[in-house]
C-alpha cells in the first residue's frame, strides 16, 4: 500500500473505487448474463438452431427473425444463444485445469530448485515449442471434434504460461525472511511448499486464473475458426465467424451477431479481471 | 550469468529433440496416407504401395526417425512429401515472409501502445485514461479474425482502398507491398494494443505515484521533465515481458490471419502439413518455430534476471 | 449478362441446355469442382473424379448418344470451339486474365494430377488428343480425326500437321506414344492406367509414319476415343523425354507457357506464340493465385484483386451474382455426391431401411442449400437425365413421412441412428441430410474426418470411404453411365462401397456395355436403374451443376465446364 494520504491523492483514490464497483458489476452482469444464456438457452430461444430452413435463406433482421438467418434458413438469434455453452464449458475447464497443473509445477520448479526446475523449466519449453496446431490436429484426428478435445488443447498451452509466473513468484518469496526462518527451524521442501509459499503466491494465480479465463475463451474461438472446435453445424461462434465471412456484405448479420457475443463475453471478463487484479494487488 | 547463459544454449538442442520425437509420434498417429494424398483416391493400391516405397514410409519408424534426424542435423532437410520443393527453401520462405508481418506489426505496436498506455498512466483516472483503456479492452477482446473479416470487407471490398491479400505479386514496389500488409498487420495491432498499454500504464500508475516521483515533483520539477526522467524507463521497462508474450504470438500463432488475409506464412504452412502428414515440412517448421520460441524465452529470461535483483540473487542457485 | 442476386439459375448462353440436368462436381460443397476438398474446414482442395476410373474398365459402355458424332469414326476439321459466349465482332487481343485457385496439394504432375488446381495448370499449357467439350462432345484438338479398325479393336489417331511444342520441337507420332506408353507403365504411378485396364495393354501403341498413332486394344472397345481424351484428364500429351518434372520444364503444345511457378503463391503464364490455332488465345497472358482458403478466394473476387476462380462454388457464388459485376457461368452435369449406405451390415441390411432414408429426404432442399438450385433432382439410380439411355419412366422419389415410418415398421426398427463420415467438401450436404432426417425421428451422428483420413488406408480392407457404414463420396461428372455404374455398384466393383451385389443388375451391365443399338442400351439402362432405385445401395439426391464466377465487365469468353477444365484460348477483354 502506498502511503499516500493527502489530497488529490485521496479524491482520486475514491474515483478509482467507484469506478472498480461500476466495472465490476458492469461486467459481473455481462459475464452472469451469458452463464445463465449458457445455462438456459434450449427454453430461451425461439427456433431450434440447428433447424434448416431452405425457404427463409439469408432472411434479413426483422419480427421473424430477430437477427436474420443464414445459409440454411437456421435463426442467427437462436445459434447465437446456443453458442455461449461450448465457450462457457471450454473456457472455465481449460482454465482451471491450466491453473491448477501449472501451479503445482510452479511451485515445486520453485521451492526445490537445482536440477528439479532445470528439468522441469526445460520440459515446459518443450510443451511450449510443441505447436498447439499439432496437437489439436492429432486429438480431434484421435478423438472427433469435442469439449473435451478443446479444453485439453487450451489448458495444455496454458500451463507453461501459469507455471512460470507461479515459479518466478516462488523464487521471490523463497528468498524472503520469513521463509529462510521456517527453513532454518527445519521445515522439509514439501511443508515448506505447502505452508509457508503457497499461501504467499496466491495473489499471483488468481491473477494467473482471470488472465487465462479472458485467454482461453480467445483460444477456443480460434479453434473453432480453424475448424478443429465443435462439431461440425454446432451453433459455435468462431465457427460461425469462419463459415459466414464470405457472405459479410450480403448477410453481415450471420457474422457479426456471434462476433459482438464473443466481443462482449471477453470485454465482461476483462472488466470483472481488471478490477479483482486491481483490489488484490493493492492488499 | 554466464554459466546460466550456457546451461540454457546447451538445452535447446535437447528440447528440439525432444520436440522433433513428439512431432514424429504425434505425426504416426494422424490417420491418413501421405503417398494417397499425394496420387489421390482414384490410384491403384500398387501405386500407392510404390509410392511409400520411395518415399520410405515401408522402413521401420527408428530408422526413419534416425534418418531424418542426421539429415536435419547435417543440413539435409530433404523435399516436402507433398508439394516436391526443397524443405529448406519452403520453410526458411515462409518464414521470412512470417517475420515480415510480425515484424511490422510489432513496429508498429510498441510506439503505440507504449505512448498510449503512458499518457493513460500519467492521466490515471481522467477521462482520457478511460477512453484509452475502455477502447484497448473492447479492440482486446474481438480476436484478430473478426476484426480482419471487417476491415476486408470495408476497405478491400467496399471501398477497394487496399487489396484483398497480404501478398503482393512479384517485383511488386515496397510502397505496394506495404499497402498489402496494412489490413493484416491492422488488425494484428488493434488486438495487441490494449494489452500492452494496459501494462504500460499499470507500471506508469505506480512510478507516478511512488515516493521518488513525489519528491522530484515536489523539489519543483515540470511534469514533462518528472516524466521523461523518472516514470519512462521505470514503467516501459517492466513492460518488455508484455511485449515478449505479444512477440511469440506474432510470430507463430498467425495461422488465422494468414488464411484470412492468404498470405502464405509459417502459421499456414505447420497446419497444412500437420494435416497432410508431411513429414519433413512438418519437422522443419516446428524445430525453425522452436528456435525462434526458445531465443524469446531465453530473451526475457534473461531481462527478468537483470531487472530484479532479488532474483539474480536467488535464482543464481537455480 | 448481369444477374440479381437472387435470380433462378439461368442456362447459360450457347451451353447444353437441357432442363434437367445436373452436374459437375464432386463434393458437395463441392468444392469447386470435381471435387473434393480435403482439410478440416480449410481448405478445398480437390480432385476430380477421373473419367476413367479403374474399373471403368472397359465398361464405357457408352451411351454414345451424348457423344454425337465420336463413334466410330469422327472426323473433324478446324476442330475448334469450345467456348460459347463469344463476344460479337472481333475480339480484342492482350490483357492478362487473373484467376484464384487452392493451391494444388502435391507437386504439379501431369501423369498423376487429379485436383482440379494442378488440372487447369497443365490444361493451359498442355493440350489433348481430343477436348472434351461442355456438353459431352468430344473436340478434335491435336488428333484431327480418327477411326476403328477391325470393329473397334484398332484405333487409328490422325494428328494435326504443323504443331510444335513450346521448345519448337514439332509434335509426332512418337510423343504420343510416348505419352501412353509412360501413363501405361507401372512405375509412373498414374491413376490414369487403371482407366486403360482390359482395354489397352502396355505394348499396344504404335506409330505409323510421323503423324498417324495405332492403338491395339485387347477388344473391341467402342467408346475408346473417351479414353484418350480430356475425359482421362492425365492423358496430356508431352515430350517424349518429360522426366517428372513440370513445373521446372513445362514444356507443351498448349495456348499458354508457364513462366513460374510457386506452390505458395501461384503461377504466371504467357501467350504461346507457337500456339497452333491461328489468332489464338487472343490474352496476352494468365496469372493463377493460390488461394489456401476459398473464402479468401471468393473475397478477392469481389474485392477485384481476381477476374476469375478456377474452381467456383455453386452455393458459395450463387448468391453473389451481380454483385460488383460478377457473372457466374453454369453448365448442367452428371457430378454427384454418393450417399453410400452398406447393405451388408446392419442396420442397412434391410431394404426397407434404405427406402425409408431415401423417402425421408426432401431433395428440392437440398437442391437449394448446397447447390443454390442450380443442380437436377436425382431419383437414386446413376443415369442422369443427361445421359440419352436414361430411363424416362422410373417415378421421381420424393419426401413421404407416412412411407418413412411405414418401412421402418416393416423393418422392425423403432428408432433408427446411425454415423455419417464425410470429408469437408461434403459438410453442407452432410449438414442437410441431418437436418433432414432429424425432421422424420431419424439421428444421425456426423463423423467428419480430413480428406486424408478418409481416402487413406487400403481400398481392399479399411479405407473409410468405402467401408465405413453410411458415407458421403463427391464425384465429378462423368461422360457415360457406365463409369458410375460399373465401379461403383457392379459386384466387386472398385470402388463399391456399399457392398451391394446384384447377379441381374451385373448382367444388365455387361449387356448394356456390350449393346450395338440404342434400343436395347436403353433396355439394359431400365433394368439397371430400377434396381437401383429399388434396392438403395446408393442414394442420389441432385445431380450437381458446375459454375465459374467471372468478371464480367472486364472479361468475356469465360465459361463453366462439367468438369470445371478450363480453356481459356477463347477469353478475351471487353
Amino acid at each position: 500500500m502506498s502511503a499516500v494520504t493527502a489530497g488529490a491523492g485521496g479524491v482520486r483514490r475514491r474515483v478509482a473505487g467507484r469506478d472498480f464497483r461500476v466495472a465490476l458489476v458492469a461486467g459481473g452482469a455481462l459475464v452472469l448474463a451469458w452463464a445463465v444464456v449458457a445455462a438456459f438457452w434450449p427454453q430461451l430461444v425461439p427456433y431450434d438452431p440447428l433447424r434448416h430452413d431452405p425457404l427463409s435463406r439469408f432472411l434479413p433482421p426483422g419480427p421473424e427473425h430477430w437477427l436474420g438467418t443464414d445459409q440454411f434458413g437456421r435463426d442467427t438469434f437462436s445459434r447465437m444463444l446456443a453458442g455461449a455453452r461450448p465457450v462457457l464449458q471450454v473456457a472455465p475447464l481449460a482454465t482451471a485445469l491450466a491453473v491448477v497443473a501449472g501451479t503445482a509445477v510452479g511451485l515445486v520448479a520453485g521451492t526445490f530448485g537445482g536440477l528439479v526446475d532445470e528439468i522441469v523449466m526445460r520440459l515446459l519449453d518443450a510443451v511450449v515449442v510443441f505447436p498447439a496446431i499439432i496437437a489439436a490436429v492429432l486429438f480431434v484426428a484421435l478423438a472427433g471434434r469435442s469439449v473435451t478435445v478443446m479444453v485439453l488443447v487450451v489448458a495444455g498451452s496454458f500451463v507453461p504460461i501459469v507455471a512460470r509466473s507461479v515459479r518466478a513468484a516462488t523464487l521471490v518469496e523463497r528468498e524472503k525472511a520469513y521463509v529462510e526462518a521456517a527453513r532454518l527451524r527445519g521445515e522439509r521442501p514439501w511443508s515448506l511448499m505447502r505452508r509457508e509459499i503457497f499461501p504467499n503466491v496466491g495473489t499471483t494465480v488468481l491473477v494467473e486464473a482471470t488472465s487465462r479465463f479472458g485467454d482461453a475463451i480467445f483460444a477456443a474461438a480460434t479453434l473453432s475458426f480453424l475448424g478443429l472446435g465443435q462439431p461440425p453445424g454446432s451453433p459455435d461462434w468462431g465457427a460461425s465467424v469462419s463459415d459466414n465471412r464470405v457472405w459479410l456484405q450480403l448477410a453481415p448479420w450471420t457474422i457479426l451477431a456471434p462476433a459482438l457475443a464473443i466481443a462482449s463475453l471477453v470485454v465482461g471478463i476483462a472488466l470483472v479481471a481488471d478490477s479483482l487484479r486491481g483490489r488484490w494487488e493493492a492488499s | 550469468m554466464r554459466r546460466f547463459l550456457l546451461r540454457r544454449l546447451a538445452a535447446i538442442p535437447l528440447t528440439l529433440l525432444a520436440v522433433s520425437l513428439l512431432v514424429f509420434a504425434a505425426t504416426e498417429l494422424v490417420p491418413g496416407d501421405v503417398a494417397r494424398t499425394i496420387l489421390g483416391r482414384e490410384a491403384g493400391e500398387e501405386a500407392v504401395a510404390r509410392l511409400r516405397e520411395q518415399l520410405g514410409l515401408d522402413r521401420p519408424l527408428a530408422e526413419r526417425y534416425t534418418g531424418w534426424l542426421s539429415g536435419f542435423f547435417t543440413g539435409e532437410w530433404g523435399d516436402s512429401h507433398t508439394l516436391g520443393v526443397p524443405v529448406r527453401d519452403l520453410v526458411l520462405g515462409r518464414l521470412a515472409d512470417s517475420l515480415i508481418l510480425g515484424g511490422l506489426a510489432f513496429a508498429l505496436l510498441v510506439p503505440v501502445a507504449v505512448t498510449l498506455g503512458l499518457v493513460a498512466g500519467v492521466n490515471h483516472d481522467r477521462p482520457v485514461d478511460r477512453v484509452i483503456s475502455v477502447t484497448g479492452l473492447a479492440l482486446g477482446a474481438i480476436p484478430e479474425f473478426v476484426t480482419g473479416v471487417v476491415l476486408l470487407v470495408v476497405f478491400a471490398v467496399r471501398l477497394r482502398w487496399f487489396p484483398a491479400s497480404a501478398q503482393a505479386p512479384d517485383g511488386a514496389t515496397i510502397l505496394t507491398r506495404l499497402g498489402h500488409l496494412a489490413l493484416p498487420v491492422i488488425s494484428l495491432v488493434l488486438l495487441c494494443t490494449g494489452y500492452v498499454a494496459r501494462h504500460v500504464r499499470a507500471s506508469t500508475v505506480a512510478a507516478v505515484e511512488s515516493p521518488y516521483v513525489r519528491a522530484a515533483e515536489l523539489r519543483g520539477l515540470g511534469r514533462a521533465q518528472v516524466v521523461r526522467r523518472h516514470v519512462l524507463r521505470n514503467s516501459t521497462v517492466p513492460a518488455t515481458s508484455a511485449l515478449g508474450v505479444q512477440l511469440q504470438f506474432l510470430l507463430g500463432g498467425l495461422v488465422a490471419v494468414e488464411l484470412l488475409f492468404n498470405y502464405p506464412g509459417i502459421g499456414a504452412l505447420l497446419l497444412q502439413s500437420a494435416i497432410d502428414k508431411d513429414l519433413p515440412t512438418l519437422q522443419a517448421t516446428a524445430m525453425v518455430l522452436g528456435v525462434l520460441y526458445m531465443s524469446i524465452i531465453l530473451a526475457a529470461d534473461l531481462a527478468y534476471r537483470l531487472l530484479d535483483p532479488r532474483v539474480r540473487l536467488g535464482g543464481a542457485a537455480a | 449478362m448481369q444477374e440479381s442476386p437472387h435470380s433462378a439459375p439461368r442456362s447459360t448462353p450457347g451451353g447444353p441446355g437441357g432442363p434437367g440436368g445436373p452436374g459437375g462436381p464432386g463434393g458437395e460443397a463441392l468444392s469447386r469442382l470435381p471435387g473434393l476438398s480435403r482439410l478440416p474446414g480449410l481448405s478445398r482442395r480437390v480432385f476430380l473424379g477421373a473419367a476413367g476410373g479403374a474399373a471403368l474398365t472397359g465398361l464405357l459402355a457408352a451411351c454414345a448418344g451424348s457423344t454425337g458424332g465420336a463413334g466410330d469414326t469422327a472426323s473433324a476439321g478446324g476442330g475448334s470451339r469450345t467456348v460459347p459466349a463469344s463476344p460479337p465482332g472481333t475480339p480484342k487481343t492482350g490483357g492478362v486474365l487473373r484467376a484464384g485457385s487452392p493451391p494444388p496439394p502435391t507437386a504439379v504432375d501431369p501423369v498423376t494430377m487429379y485436383d482440379g488446381s494442378a488440372i487447369a495448370i497443365v490444361q493451359l499449357v498442355a493440350d489433348y488428343l481430343i477436348w472434351l467439350d461442355r456438353d459431352f462432345k468430344l473436340v478434335p484438338r491435336l488428333a484431327e480425326k480418327w477411326e476403328s479398325e477391325e470393329g473397334g479393336r484398332r484405333w487409328v489417331f490422325s494428328l494435326r500437321e504443323g504443331v510444335t511444342f513450346s521448345d519448337g520441337t514439332p509434335l509426332d507420332a512418337k510423343a504420343v506414344k510416348a505419352t501412353f506408353d509412360r501413363l501405361l507403365d507401372p512405375k509412373s504411378k498414374s491413376a490414369a492406367a487403371a482407366a486403360f485396364d482390359s482395354v489397352l495393354a502396355e505394348g499396344g501403341i504404335g506409330v505409323r509414319g510421323d503423324s498417324t498413332v495405332v492403338f491395339t486394344l485387347e477388344r473391341a472397345f467402342s467408346d475408346f476415343p473417351y479414353l484418350v481424351s480430356a475425359g482421362n484428364y492425365n492423358a496430356v500429351i508431352l515430350k517424349a523425354d518429360y522426366a517428372g518434372d513440370f513445373t521446372a520444364k513445362p514444356v507443351g503444345t498448349g495456348p499458354f507457357l508457364l513462366e513460374s511457378y510457386d506452390a505458395s503463391s501461384g503461377a504466371v503464364f504467357k501467350r504461346n506464340p507457337r500456339y497452333w490455332e491461328p489468332g489464338k488465345p487472343y490474352l496476352d497472358g494468365v496469372r493463377i493465385t493460390f488461394y489456401a482458403d476459398d473464402q479468401a478466394d471468393l473475397l478477392a473476387l469481389q474485392s477485384g484483386e481476381i477476374d476469375t476462380q478456377i474452381l467456383s462454388r455453386p452455393a458459395l457464388v450463387g448468391p453473389l451474382k451481380g454483385l460488383g459485376g460478377i457473372v457466374v457461368d453454369q453448365v448442367q452435369g452428371t457430378g454427384l455426391t454418393a450417399f453410400t449406405l452398406r447393405v451388408d451390415q446392419a442396420p442397412f441390411d434391410r431394404k426397407e431401411v434404405r427406402q425409408a432414408i431415401a423417402y425421408a429426404l426432401d431433395r428440392p432442399g437440398v437442391n437449394a442449400g448446397v447447390y443454390d438450385g442450380i443442380g437436377a433432382l436425382g431419383n437414386d439410380h446413376l443415369f442422369a437425365a443427361l445421359f440419352p439411355a436414361a430411363p424416362p419412366d422410373v417415378p421421381q422419389r420424393a419426401k413421404d413421412p407416412a412411407k418413412v415410418a411405414s418401412l421402418l415398421a416393416a423393418a422392425g426398427v423403432e428408432k433408427l441412428s446411425f454415423a455419417l463420415t464425410y470429408d469437408p467438401p461434403s459438410k453442407d450436404y452432410a449438414l442437410t441430410v441431418q437436418d433432414q432426417l432429424k425432421q422424420v425421428g431419424i439421428e444421425v451422428e456426423l463423423d467428419q474426418r480430413t480428406s486424408g483420413d478418409f481416402y487413406g488406408g487400403d481400398q481392399e480392407k479399411d479405407t473409410p470411404w468405402l467401408f465405413t457404414p453410411a458415407n458421403l463420396v463427391g464425384w465429378a461428372g462423368r461422360a457415360v453411365p457406365s463409369q458410375f455404374v460399373i465401379p461403383m455398384v457392379k459386384s466387386g466393383g472398385v470402388w463399391n462401397g456399399s457392398k451391394y451385389a446384384n447377379p441381374a443388375l451385373d448382367a444388365a451391365t455387361d449387356a448394356y456395355d456390350s449393346a450395338t443399338t440404342d434400343e436395347e442400351r436403353r433396355t439394359q439402362a431400365a433394368i439397371i436403374a430400377k434396381a437401383l432405385h429399388e434396392d438403395v445401395p446408393v442414394i442420389i439426391a441432385v445431380w450437381s451443376g458446375t459454375v465459374r464466377a467471372y468478371a464480367g465487365e472486364r472479361f468475356t469468353g469465360v465459361a463453366a465446364h462439367p468438369s470445371s477444365y478450363v480453356d481459356f484460348s477463347s477469353v478475351s477483354r471487353l
